[in-house]
C-alpha cells in the first residue's frame, strides 16, 4: 500500500513540478560546490582529490544546502507528504482500524522522507561521479591535513568542508551512513511534526508554518547570532572574563543536519543528532498515534 | 446486521453537534435522515463511520461495541472524493487495491452500473459535477459492502440518472444491505426510505415509519 | 476622471481591497515584529562586548550600526532577510487570486468586467501592494528595532555610550549608484532613505507581480509563497552557471556577477539591481501575456494544475 501511495502522490502534476523545481535548483548549486571543492583541495599540496563519498559528506553537512534547497523543497511538499489529499476519508476507512490507519500515516511520512533524501543522494552521486570520477571509499589526504589545521585553532573555526574532529576514526562508508541517517531522521521529525500540527489544528498551513518557523530560527541563530551562542557579561566579574555562554544551536534543527564548526566532536554531534532525531520522531509518532486513536479524522482543510 | 446507537452525543468546543441520538437500524432497510443545513446529519454519519469520535453514548454492531472504524462499508460523505489526474477506472483501482475484494471486472461493472464508461481515459478532474457524483456512488458500491452510508447521493444527477440510482439503491436493499441516506428531496425520501428521521440542531425530533412514506408529514 | 469598469478603476478596487484587508496589516505587523526581534537579539552581543570590554574593531562598528539609527544596515545584513525578502512581496495580495478561484468568487468578478481586466488588475494590484508591503515593512522594522535596541535592558547602557560618539562617517549616506563603481554620497538622511525605499518598493513590486503570475498559473498557495523565494535562488544559481559558461575571468562574467539578487538586496541602492529588476519585470510582463490564454482556459473551463 505504501508503494501505491508513493506512486499516486508522485504522479500528481503539482508534486512533479515541485520536485522538478527543487532539482533544477540543486543541480547548479552542486556543480558550483564541486567546482569550489576542486579548487580549494587543489591548493592543498599532495592532498589528493575529492571523491564521490566526500561530496556526499560535504553536501549533507552543508547547512546552506538545507536552508536553500532541501528544507525549502520539503516545505513545498509537506501538504502532499502528510496526507493523501484527494481520497483521505476513503484511505482511512480502507485501513479498517484506527491503529492501522495511524501506522499507515506514519509509514507514509517515513517512506516519503527516506525517498526524498535518497533522490538527492542519487543526484549527488551522479553529478559528483561525472565531475570527480573517483568512487574510492578511502579518506583523501586533504581531510587529515584540514583536521590538523583545525586542531591548532582554539575557538570557533570554519573550513571549506564541514567534517569535524575525529571523523577520520570512522571508515568512509560508516561516516556517510551516519550522516545520511541523521539527515533522514531530521526530515522524518519535521514531517511528523508538521503532520501532528495539521491534525491538531485541522489546518495544513499550521504544519507548514511550524517547519518554516524552525527553519528561520535555525538560520538566524546559525548565521546572524554569533554562531548560536548567547553570551553576556556579568557586570561584577573582571573584564574580558565575564562571559556566560549558552549554546542555543543544539536547541534548533541544526544538529539534525550539520555541525556547528570544525572544532566540534564528530561522534558527539552525530550521536546527539541521531538520538535526538530518534527520540523526537518517537515522540511525534506517538502523538500521531494517540491522535488517530482518540481524535476526529478526515477533517483536514483543503484550503492550503 | 443490527446497528444500535444509544444516547450518542458529540460536543466540540462546548457546542453540541449531536445530542442524545438513540436509534436502531437493521439490514434490509433504508433509513433516511432529513433536516436543515447544519442539523447534524453529516456529523452523525462520520461518527457512524468511526471517522469522528463520539463524546458519550455507545454504538453497537450486532451487540459488539464499535470503538474503531466501521468495516465493510461504502460511503459518500460531504463532497465526492477522487484523484483528479486519474481516470475513473484508475480511481476505483486504487481503492480496490486495499482489500483486493474487487477485481477489474467488478470495477467495470460498477462504472457501467452508474452510467460511466470504464474505457474512458479522460481524467476525473475534467468531469462535470454529476459525473463525479456517479463516480462517488460507484466507489461506494464497489466492494459490495454490507452497509451503505450515502449523504445526498443523488444531488447534481440528471433525471434519468436519479431514477437509475434509486433503482440500484433499492436493489441493494433487496440484497439485505443496511442503507443510510440523507437527502433534501422529498421524492428521494418517499421513494427509498422505510424509516425517516428528522434532525434539528443535533437531535432527532421526529420519526416516520409510514408505508407508503409520506414525506410531507416531516 | 476614472471611468468605472475601466482598467484603472478595477486596479483601484483591488488596491482598496488589499489595503482594507486586515490580513495585510496583520502580516505587516507580524513580519515587522519578528525582524525587529531578530535585530534586537543580534545587537546584544556586539553592543555589550565592546562596552564591557573585549574584541574591538568589527564589534565596535557593528555596535555603532545598531545605535546610530541606521538599523537598516543591520537589517539588510541579516541572512534571513536576504533569503526571504521575496516572501514580503508574495504575501501582500496574491493569495486572493487563489482564494477567489477556490471559492468561485472570481467568476462573479469576471462576469462583470471580463477576464482580461480581471487578470491584469489582479496582477498589477499584487505588484503594487507587494512593493508597499516591502517598503513599509522595512521602515517599520527600523523604527521598531530602534526602540527595541534603545530600551533593551541588556544594551541600554551601551547604546547611551555609543550615542555619545559624534563620528558619523562611513555609516550613513553611502548609496551606490552608477556602473563601474561610480558611487556618490548622499548627505541628506531623508534623500538617502527615499532612494533606498524606492529600490525596495521596486523589488517588492517585482516579487508581488511574480507571485500573482504563480498564483494564476498554479492555483496553489504553498507554491505561491515559496515560489518567489525559489525564483530568487534559481535565478542566482543559474546566473552563476552562466558565469561559469562564459568563463570566470571574462568581461561579461564580471558584469554578470554584479547582478546576483541576494548580494544586491544587501545594498541600499544599486543601479545594477535596478537594471536587473527592470529586465525581469519586462520578461514577466511578456510571460504574463503569453500565459493569459491558458490561464483563461483554466478559469473558464474549470481546469486546474492537477489535470
Amino acid at each position: 500500500m505504501i508503494k501505491r501511495q508513493l506512486e499516486t502522490t508522485l504522479r500528481k502534476p503539482s508534486v512533479q513540478l515541485k520536485l522538478l523545481v527543487i532539482t533544477f535548483l540543486f543541480i547548479p548549486s552542486l556543480i558550483e560546490q564541486s567546482g569550489i571543492m576542486e579548487t580549494l583541495t587543489g591548493e592543498i599540496r599532495n592532498g589528493g582529490k575529492p571523491t564521490v563519498a566526500i561530496m556526499l559528506l560535504y553536501t549533507f553537512n552543508y547547512l546552506y544546502f538545507y536552508v536553500d534547497i532541501f528544507i525549502v523543497g520539503f516545505i513545498l511538499l509537506i501538504p502532499d507528504i502528510i496526507r493523501d489529499e484527494h481520497i483521505e476519508k476513503q484511505s482511512i476507512i480502507m485501513n479498517i482500524a484506527r491503529k492501522k490507519a495511524a501506522v499507515a500515516a506514519i509509514s507514509r511520512i517515513v517512506c516519503f522522507c527516506a525517498a526524498y533524501v535518497a533522490w538527492f543522494v542519487f543526484l549527488t552521486v551522479v553529478i559528483a561521479g561525472l565531475w570527480f570520477r573517483d568512487f574510492s571509499l578511502e579518506w583523501p589526504r586533504f581531510i587529515s591535513i584540514i583536521q590538523r589545521r583545525v586542531s591548532r585553532q582554539t575557538d570557533f573555526y570554519m573550513e571549506f568542508i564541514m567534517l569535524p574532529d575525529n571523523c577520520l576514526d570512522y571508515p568512509v562508508p560508516i561516516a556517510v551512513f551516519l550522516v545520511l541517517l541523521r539527515s533522514t531522521l531530521g526530515f522524518i521529525f519535521l514531517g511528523m511534526l508538521a503532520s501532528l500540527s495539521a491534525l491538531l489544528t485541522k489546518k495544513i498551513k499550521t504544519g507548514v508554518g511550524i517547519v518554516i518557523f524552525l527553519l528561520v530560527a535555525a538560520l538566524f541563530l546559525y548565521y546572524d547570532f554569533d554562531g548560536g551562542f548567547l553570551r553576556y557579561f556579568d557586570g561584577s566579574a573582571p573584564l574580558l572574563n565575564a562571559r556566560v555562554t549558552i549554546d542555543l544551536i543544539k536547541w534548533t534543527i541544526v544538529p539534525f543536519f550539520t555541525f556547528r564548526s570544525m572544532t566540534d566532536n564528530f561522534t558527539d554531534w552525530i550521536q546527539y543528532g541521531i538520538f535526538m532525531g530518534l527520540a523526537l520522531c518517537l515522540i511525534t509518532g506517538a502523538g500521531i498515534w494517540c491522535y488517530y486513536q482518540k481524535g476526529d479524522l478526515g477533517d483536514a482543510d483543503q484550503n492550503e | 446486521m443490527q446497528i444500535k446507537m444509544n444516547n450518542v452525543c458529540k460536543k466540540v468546543k462546548g457546542a453540541d453537534l449531536l445530542s442524545d441520538i438513540s436509534l436502531t437500524m437493521e439490514s434490509g432497510n433504508i433509513y433516511g435522515f432529513v433536516g436543515d443545513n447544519g442539523a447534524g446529519k453529516t456529523v452523525l454519519f462520520k461518527i457512524l463511520l468511526g471517522l469522528m469520535k463520539k463524546t458519550s453514548g455507545s454504538i453497537t454492531i450486532n451487540g459488539a461495541e464499535l470503538n474503531d472504524l466501521l468495516q465493510d462499508v461504502g460511503f459518500v460523505i460531504e463532497r465526492p472524493e477522487y484523484i483528479p489526474y486519474y481516470s475513473a477506472f484508475k480511481n476505483l483501482a486504487v481503492i480496490a487495491a486495499y482489500h483486493k475484494k474487487a477485481d477489474h471486472e467488478r470495477i467495470r461493472e460498477v462504472l457501467t452500473m452508474f452510467g460511466l464508461d470504464p474505457e474512458d481515459k479522460k481524467t476525473v478532474g475534467k468531469y462535470s459535477l454529476g459525473m463525479k457524483q456517479k463516480l462517488a456512488l460507484a466507489m461506494a458500491f464497489l466492494e459490495d459492502p454490507a452497509v451503505l452510508i450515502l449523504d445526498e447521493p443523488l444531488s447534481a444527477l440528471d433525471e434519468s440518472s436519479v431514477s437509475h440510482a434509486r433503482e440500484k439503491i433499492l436493489e441493494a436493499k433487496m440484497q439485505g444491505k443496511l442503507i443510510v441516506v440523507a437527502s433534501h428531496y422529498k421524492e428521494d425520501i418517499q421513494s427509498l426510505c422505510d424509516v425517516v428521521y428528522k434532525m434539528k440542531a443535533g437531535r432527532i425530533v421526529a420519526e416516520c415509519r409510514e408505508e407508503p412514506m409520506n414525506a410531507v408529514n416531516l | 476622471m476614472i471611468v468605472s469598469n475601466s482598467g484603472l478603476y478595477n486596479i483601484g478596487l483591488d488596491l482598496r481591497r488589499g489595503l482594507t484587508n486586515k490580513r495585510f496589516w496583520s502580516t505587516l505587523g507580524v513580519l515587522a515584529f519578528v525582524f525587529s526581534l531578530f535585530i534586537g537579539l543580534r545587537g546584544i552581543w556586539p553592543l555589550t562586548t565592546y562596552y564591557y570590554g573585549g574584541d574591538a574593531g568589527y564589534r565596535a562598528y557593528v555596535g555603532r550600526m545598531f545605535t546610530q539609527k541606521i538599523i537598516i544596515q543591520s537589517l539588510i545584513d541579516l541572512a534571513v532577510f536576504a533569503n526571504y525578502f521575496p516572501f514580503f512581496g508574495a504575501v501582500a495580495f496574491a493569495y486572493t487570486i487563489v482564494d477567489d478561484r477556490r471559492h468561485g468568487y472570481c467568476l462573479q468578478q469576471i462576469q462583470r468586467i471580463g477576464f482580461s481586466k480581471y487578470y491584469w488588475s489582479k496582477l498589477t494590484a499584487s505588484g503594487i501592494l507587494g512593493g508597499l508591503m516591502g517598503t513599509m515593512c522595512i521602515v517599520l522594522i527600523c523604527l521598531l528595532s530602534a526602540i527595541l535596541v534603545a530600551w533593551n535592558p541588556f544594551t541600554k547602557e551601551a547604546v547611551a555610550y555609543y550615542n555619545s560618539w559624534t563620528d558619523y562617517d562611513n555609516i550613513i549616506g553611502y548609496v551606490g549608484w552608477g556602473y563601474d563603481g561610480a558611487y556618490f554620497y548622499v548627505e541628506n538622511q531623508w534623500v538617502w532613505w527615499m532612494l533606498g525605499c524606492i529600490k525596495y518598493f521596486v523589488m517588492g513590486t517585482f516579487f508581488g507581480f511574480l507571485a500573482g503570475i504563480i498564483a494564476f498559473y498554479t492555483n496553489n498557495k504553498v507554491i505561491l509563497y515559496a515560489g518567489t523565494v525559489i525564483f530568487l535562488l534559481l535565478e542566482d544559481k543559474w546566473l552563476y552557471m552562466l558565469i561559469l559558461f562564459c568563463g570566470r575571468d571574462s568581461y561579461i562574467s564580471n558584469i554578470l556577477s554584479r547582478f546576483f539578487q541576494r548580494a544586491n538586496i544587501k545594498m541600499f541602492g544599486n543601479l545594477y539591481h535596478y537594471s536587473l529588476l527592470l529586465f525581469l519585470i519586462i520578461l514577466l510582463l511578456n510571460f504574463a501575456i503569453y500565459i493569459q490564454n491558458r490561464v483563461e482556459h483554466f478559469y473558464m473551463e474549470g481546469g486546474s494544475m492537477d489535470d
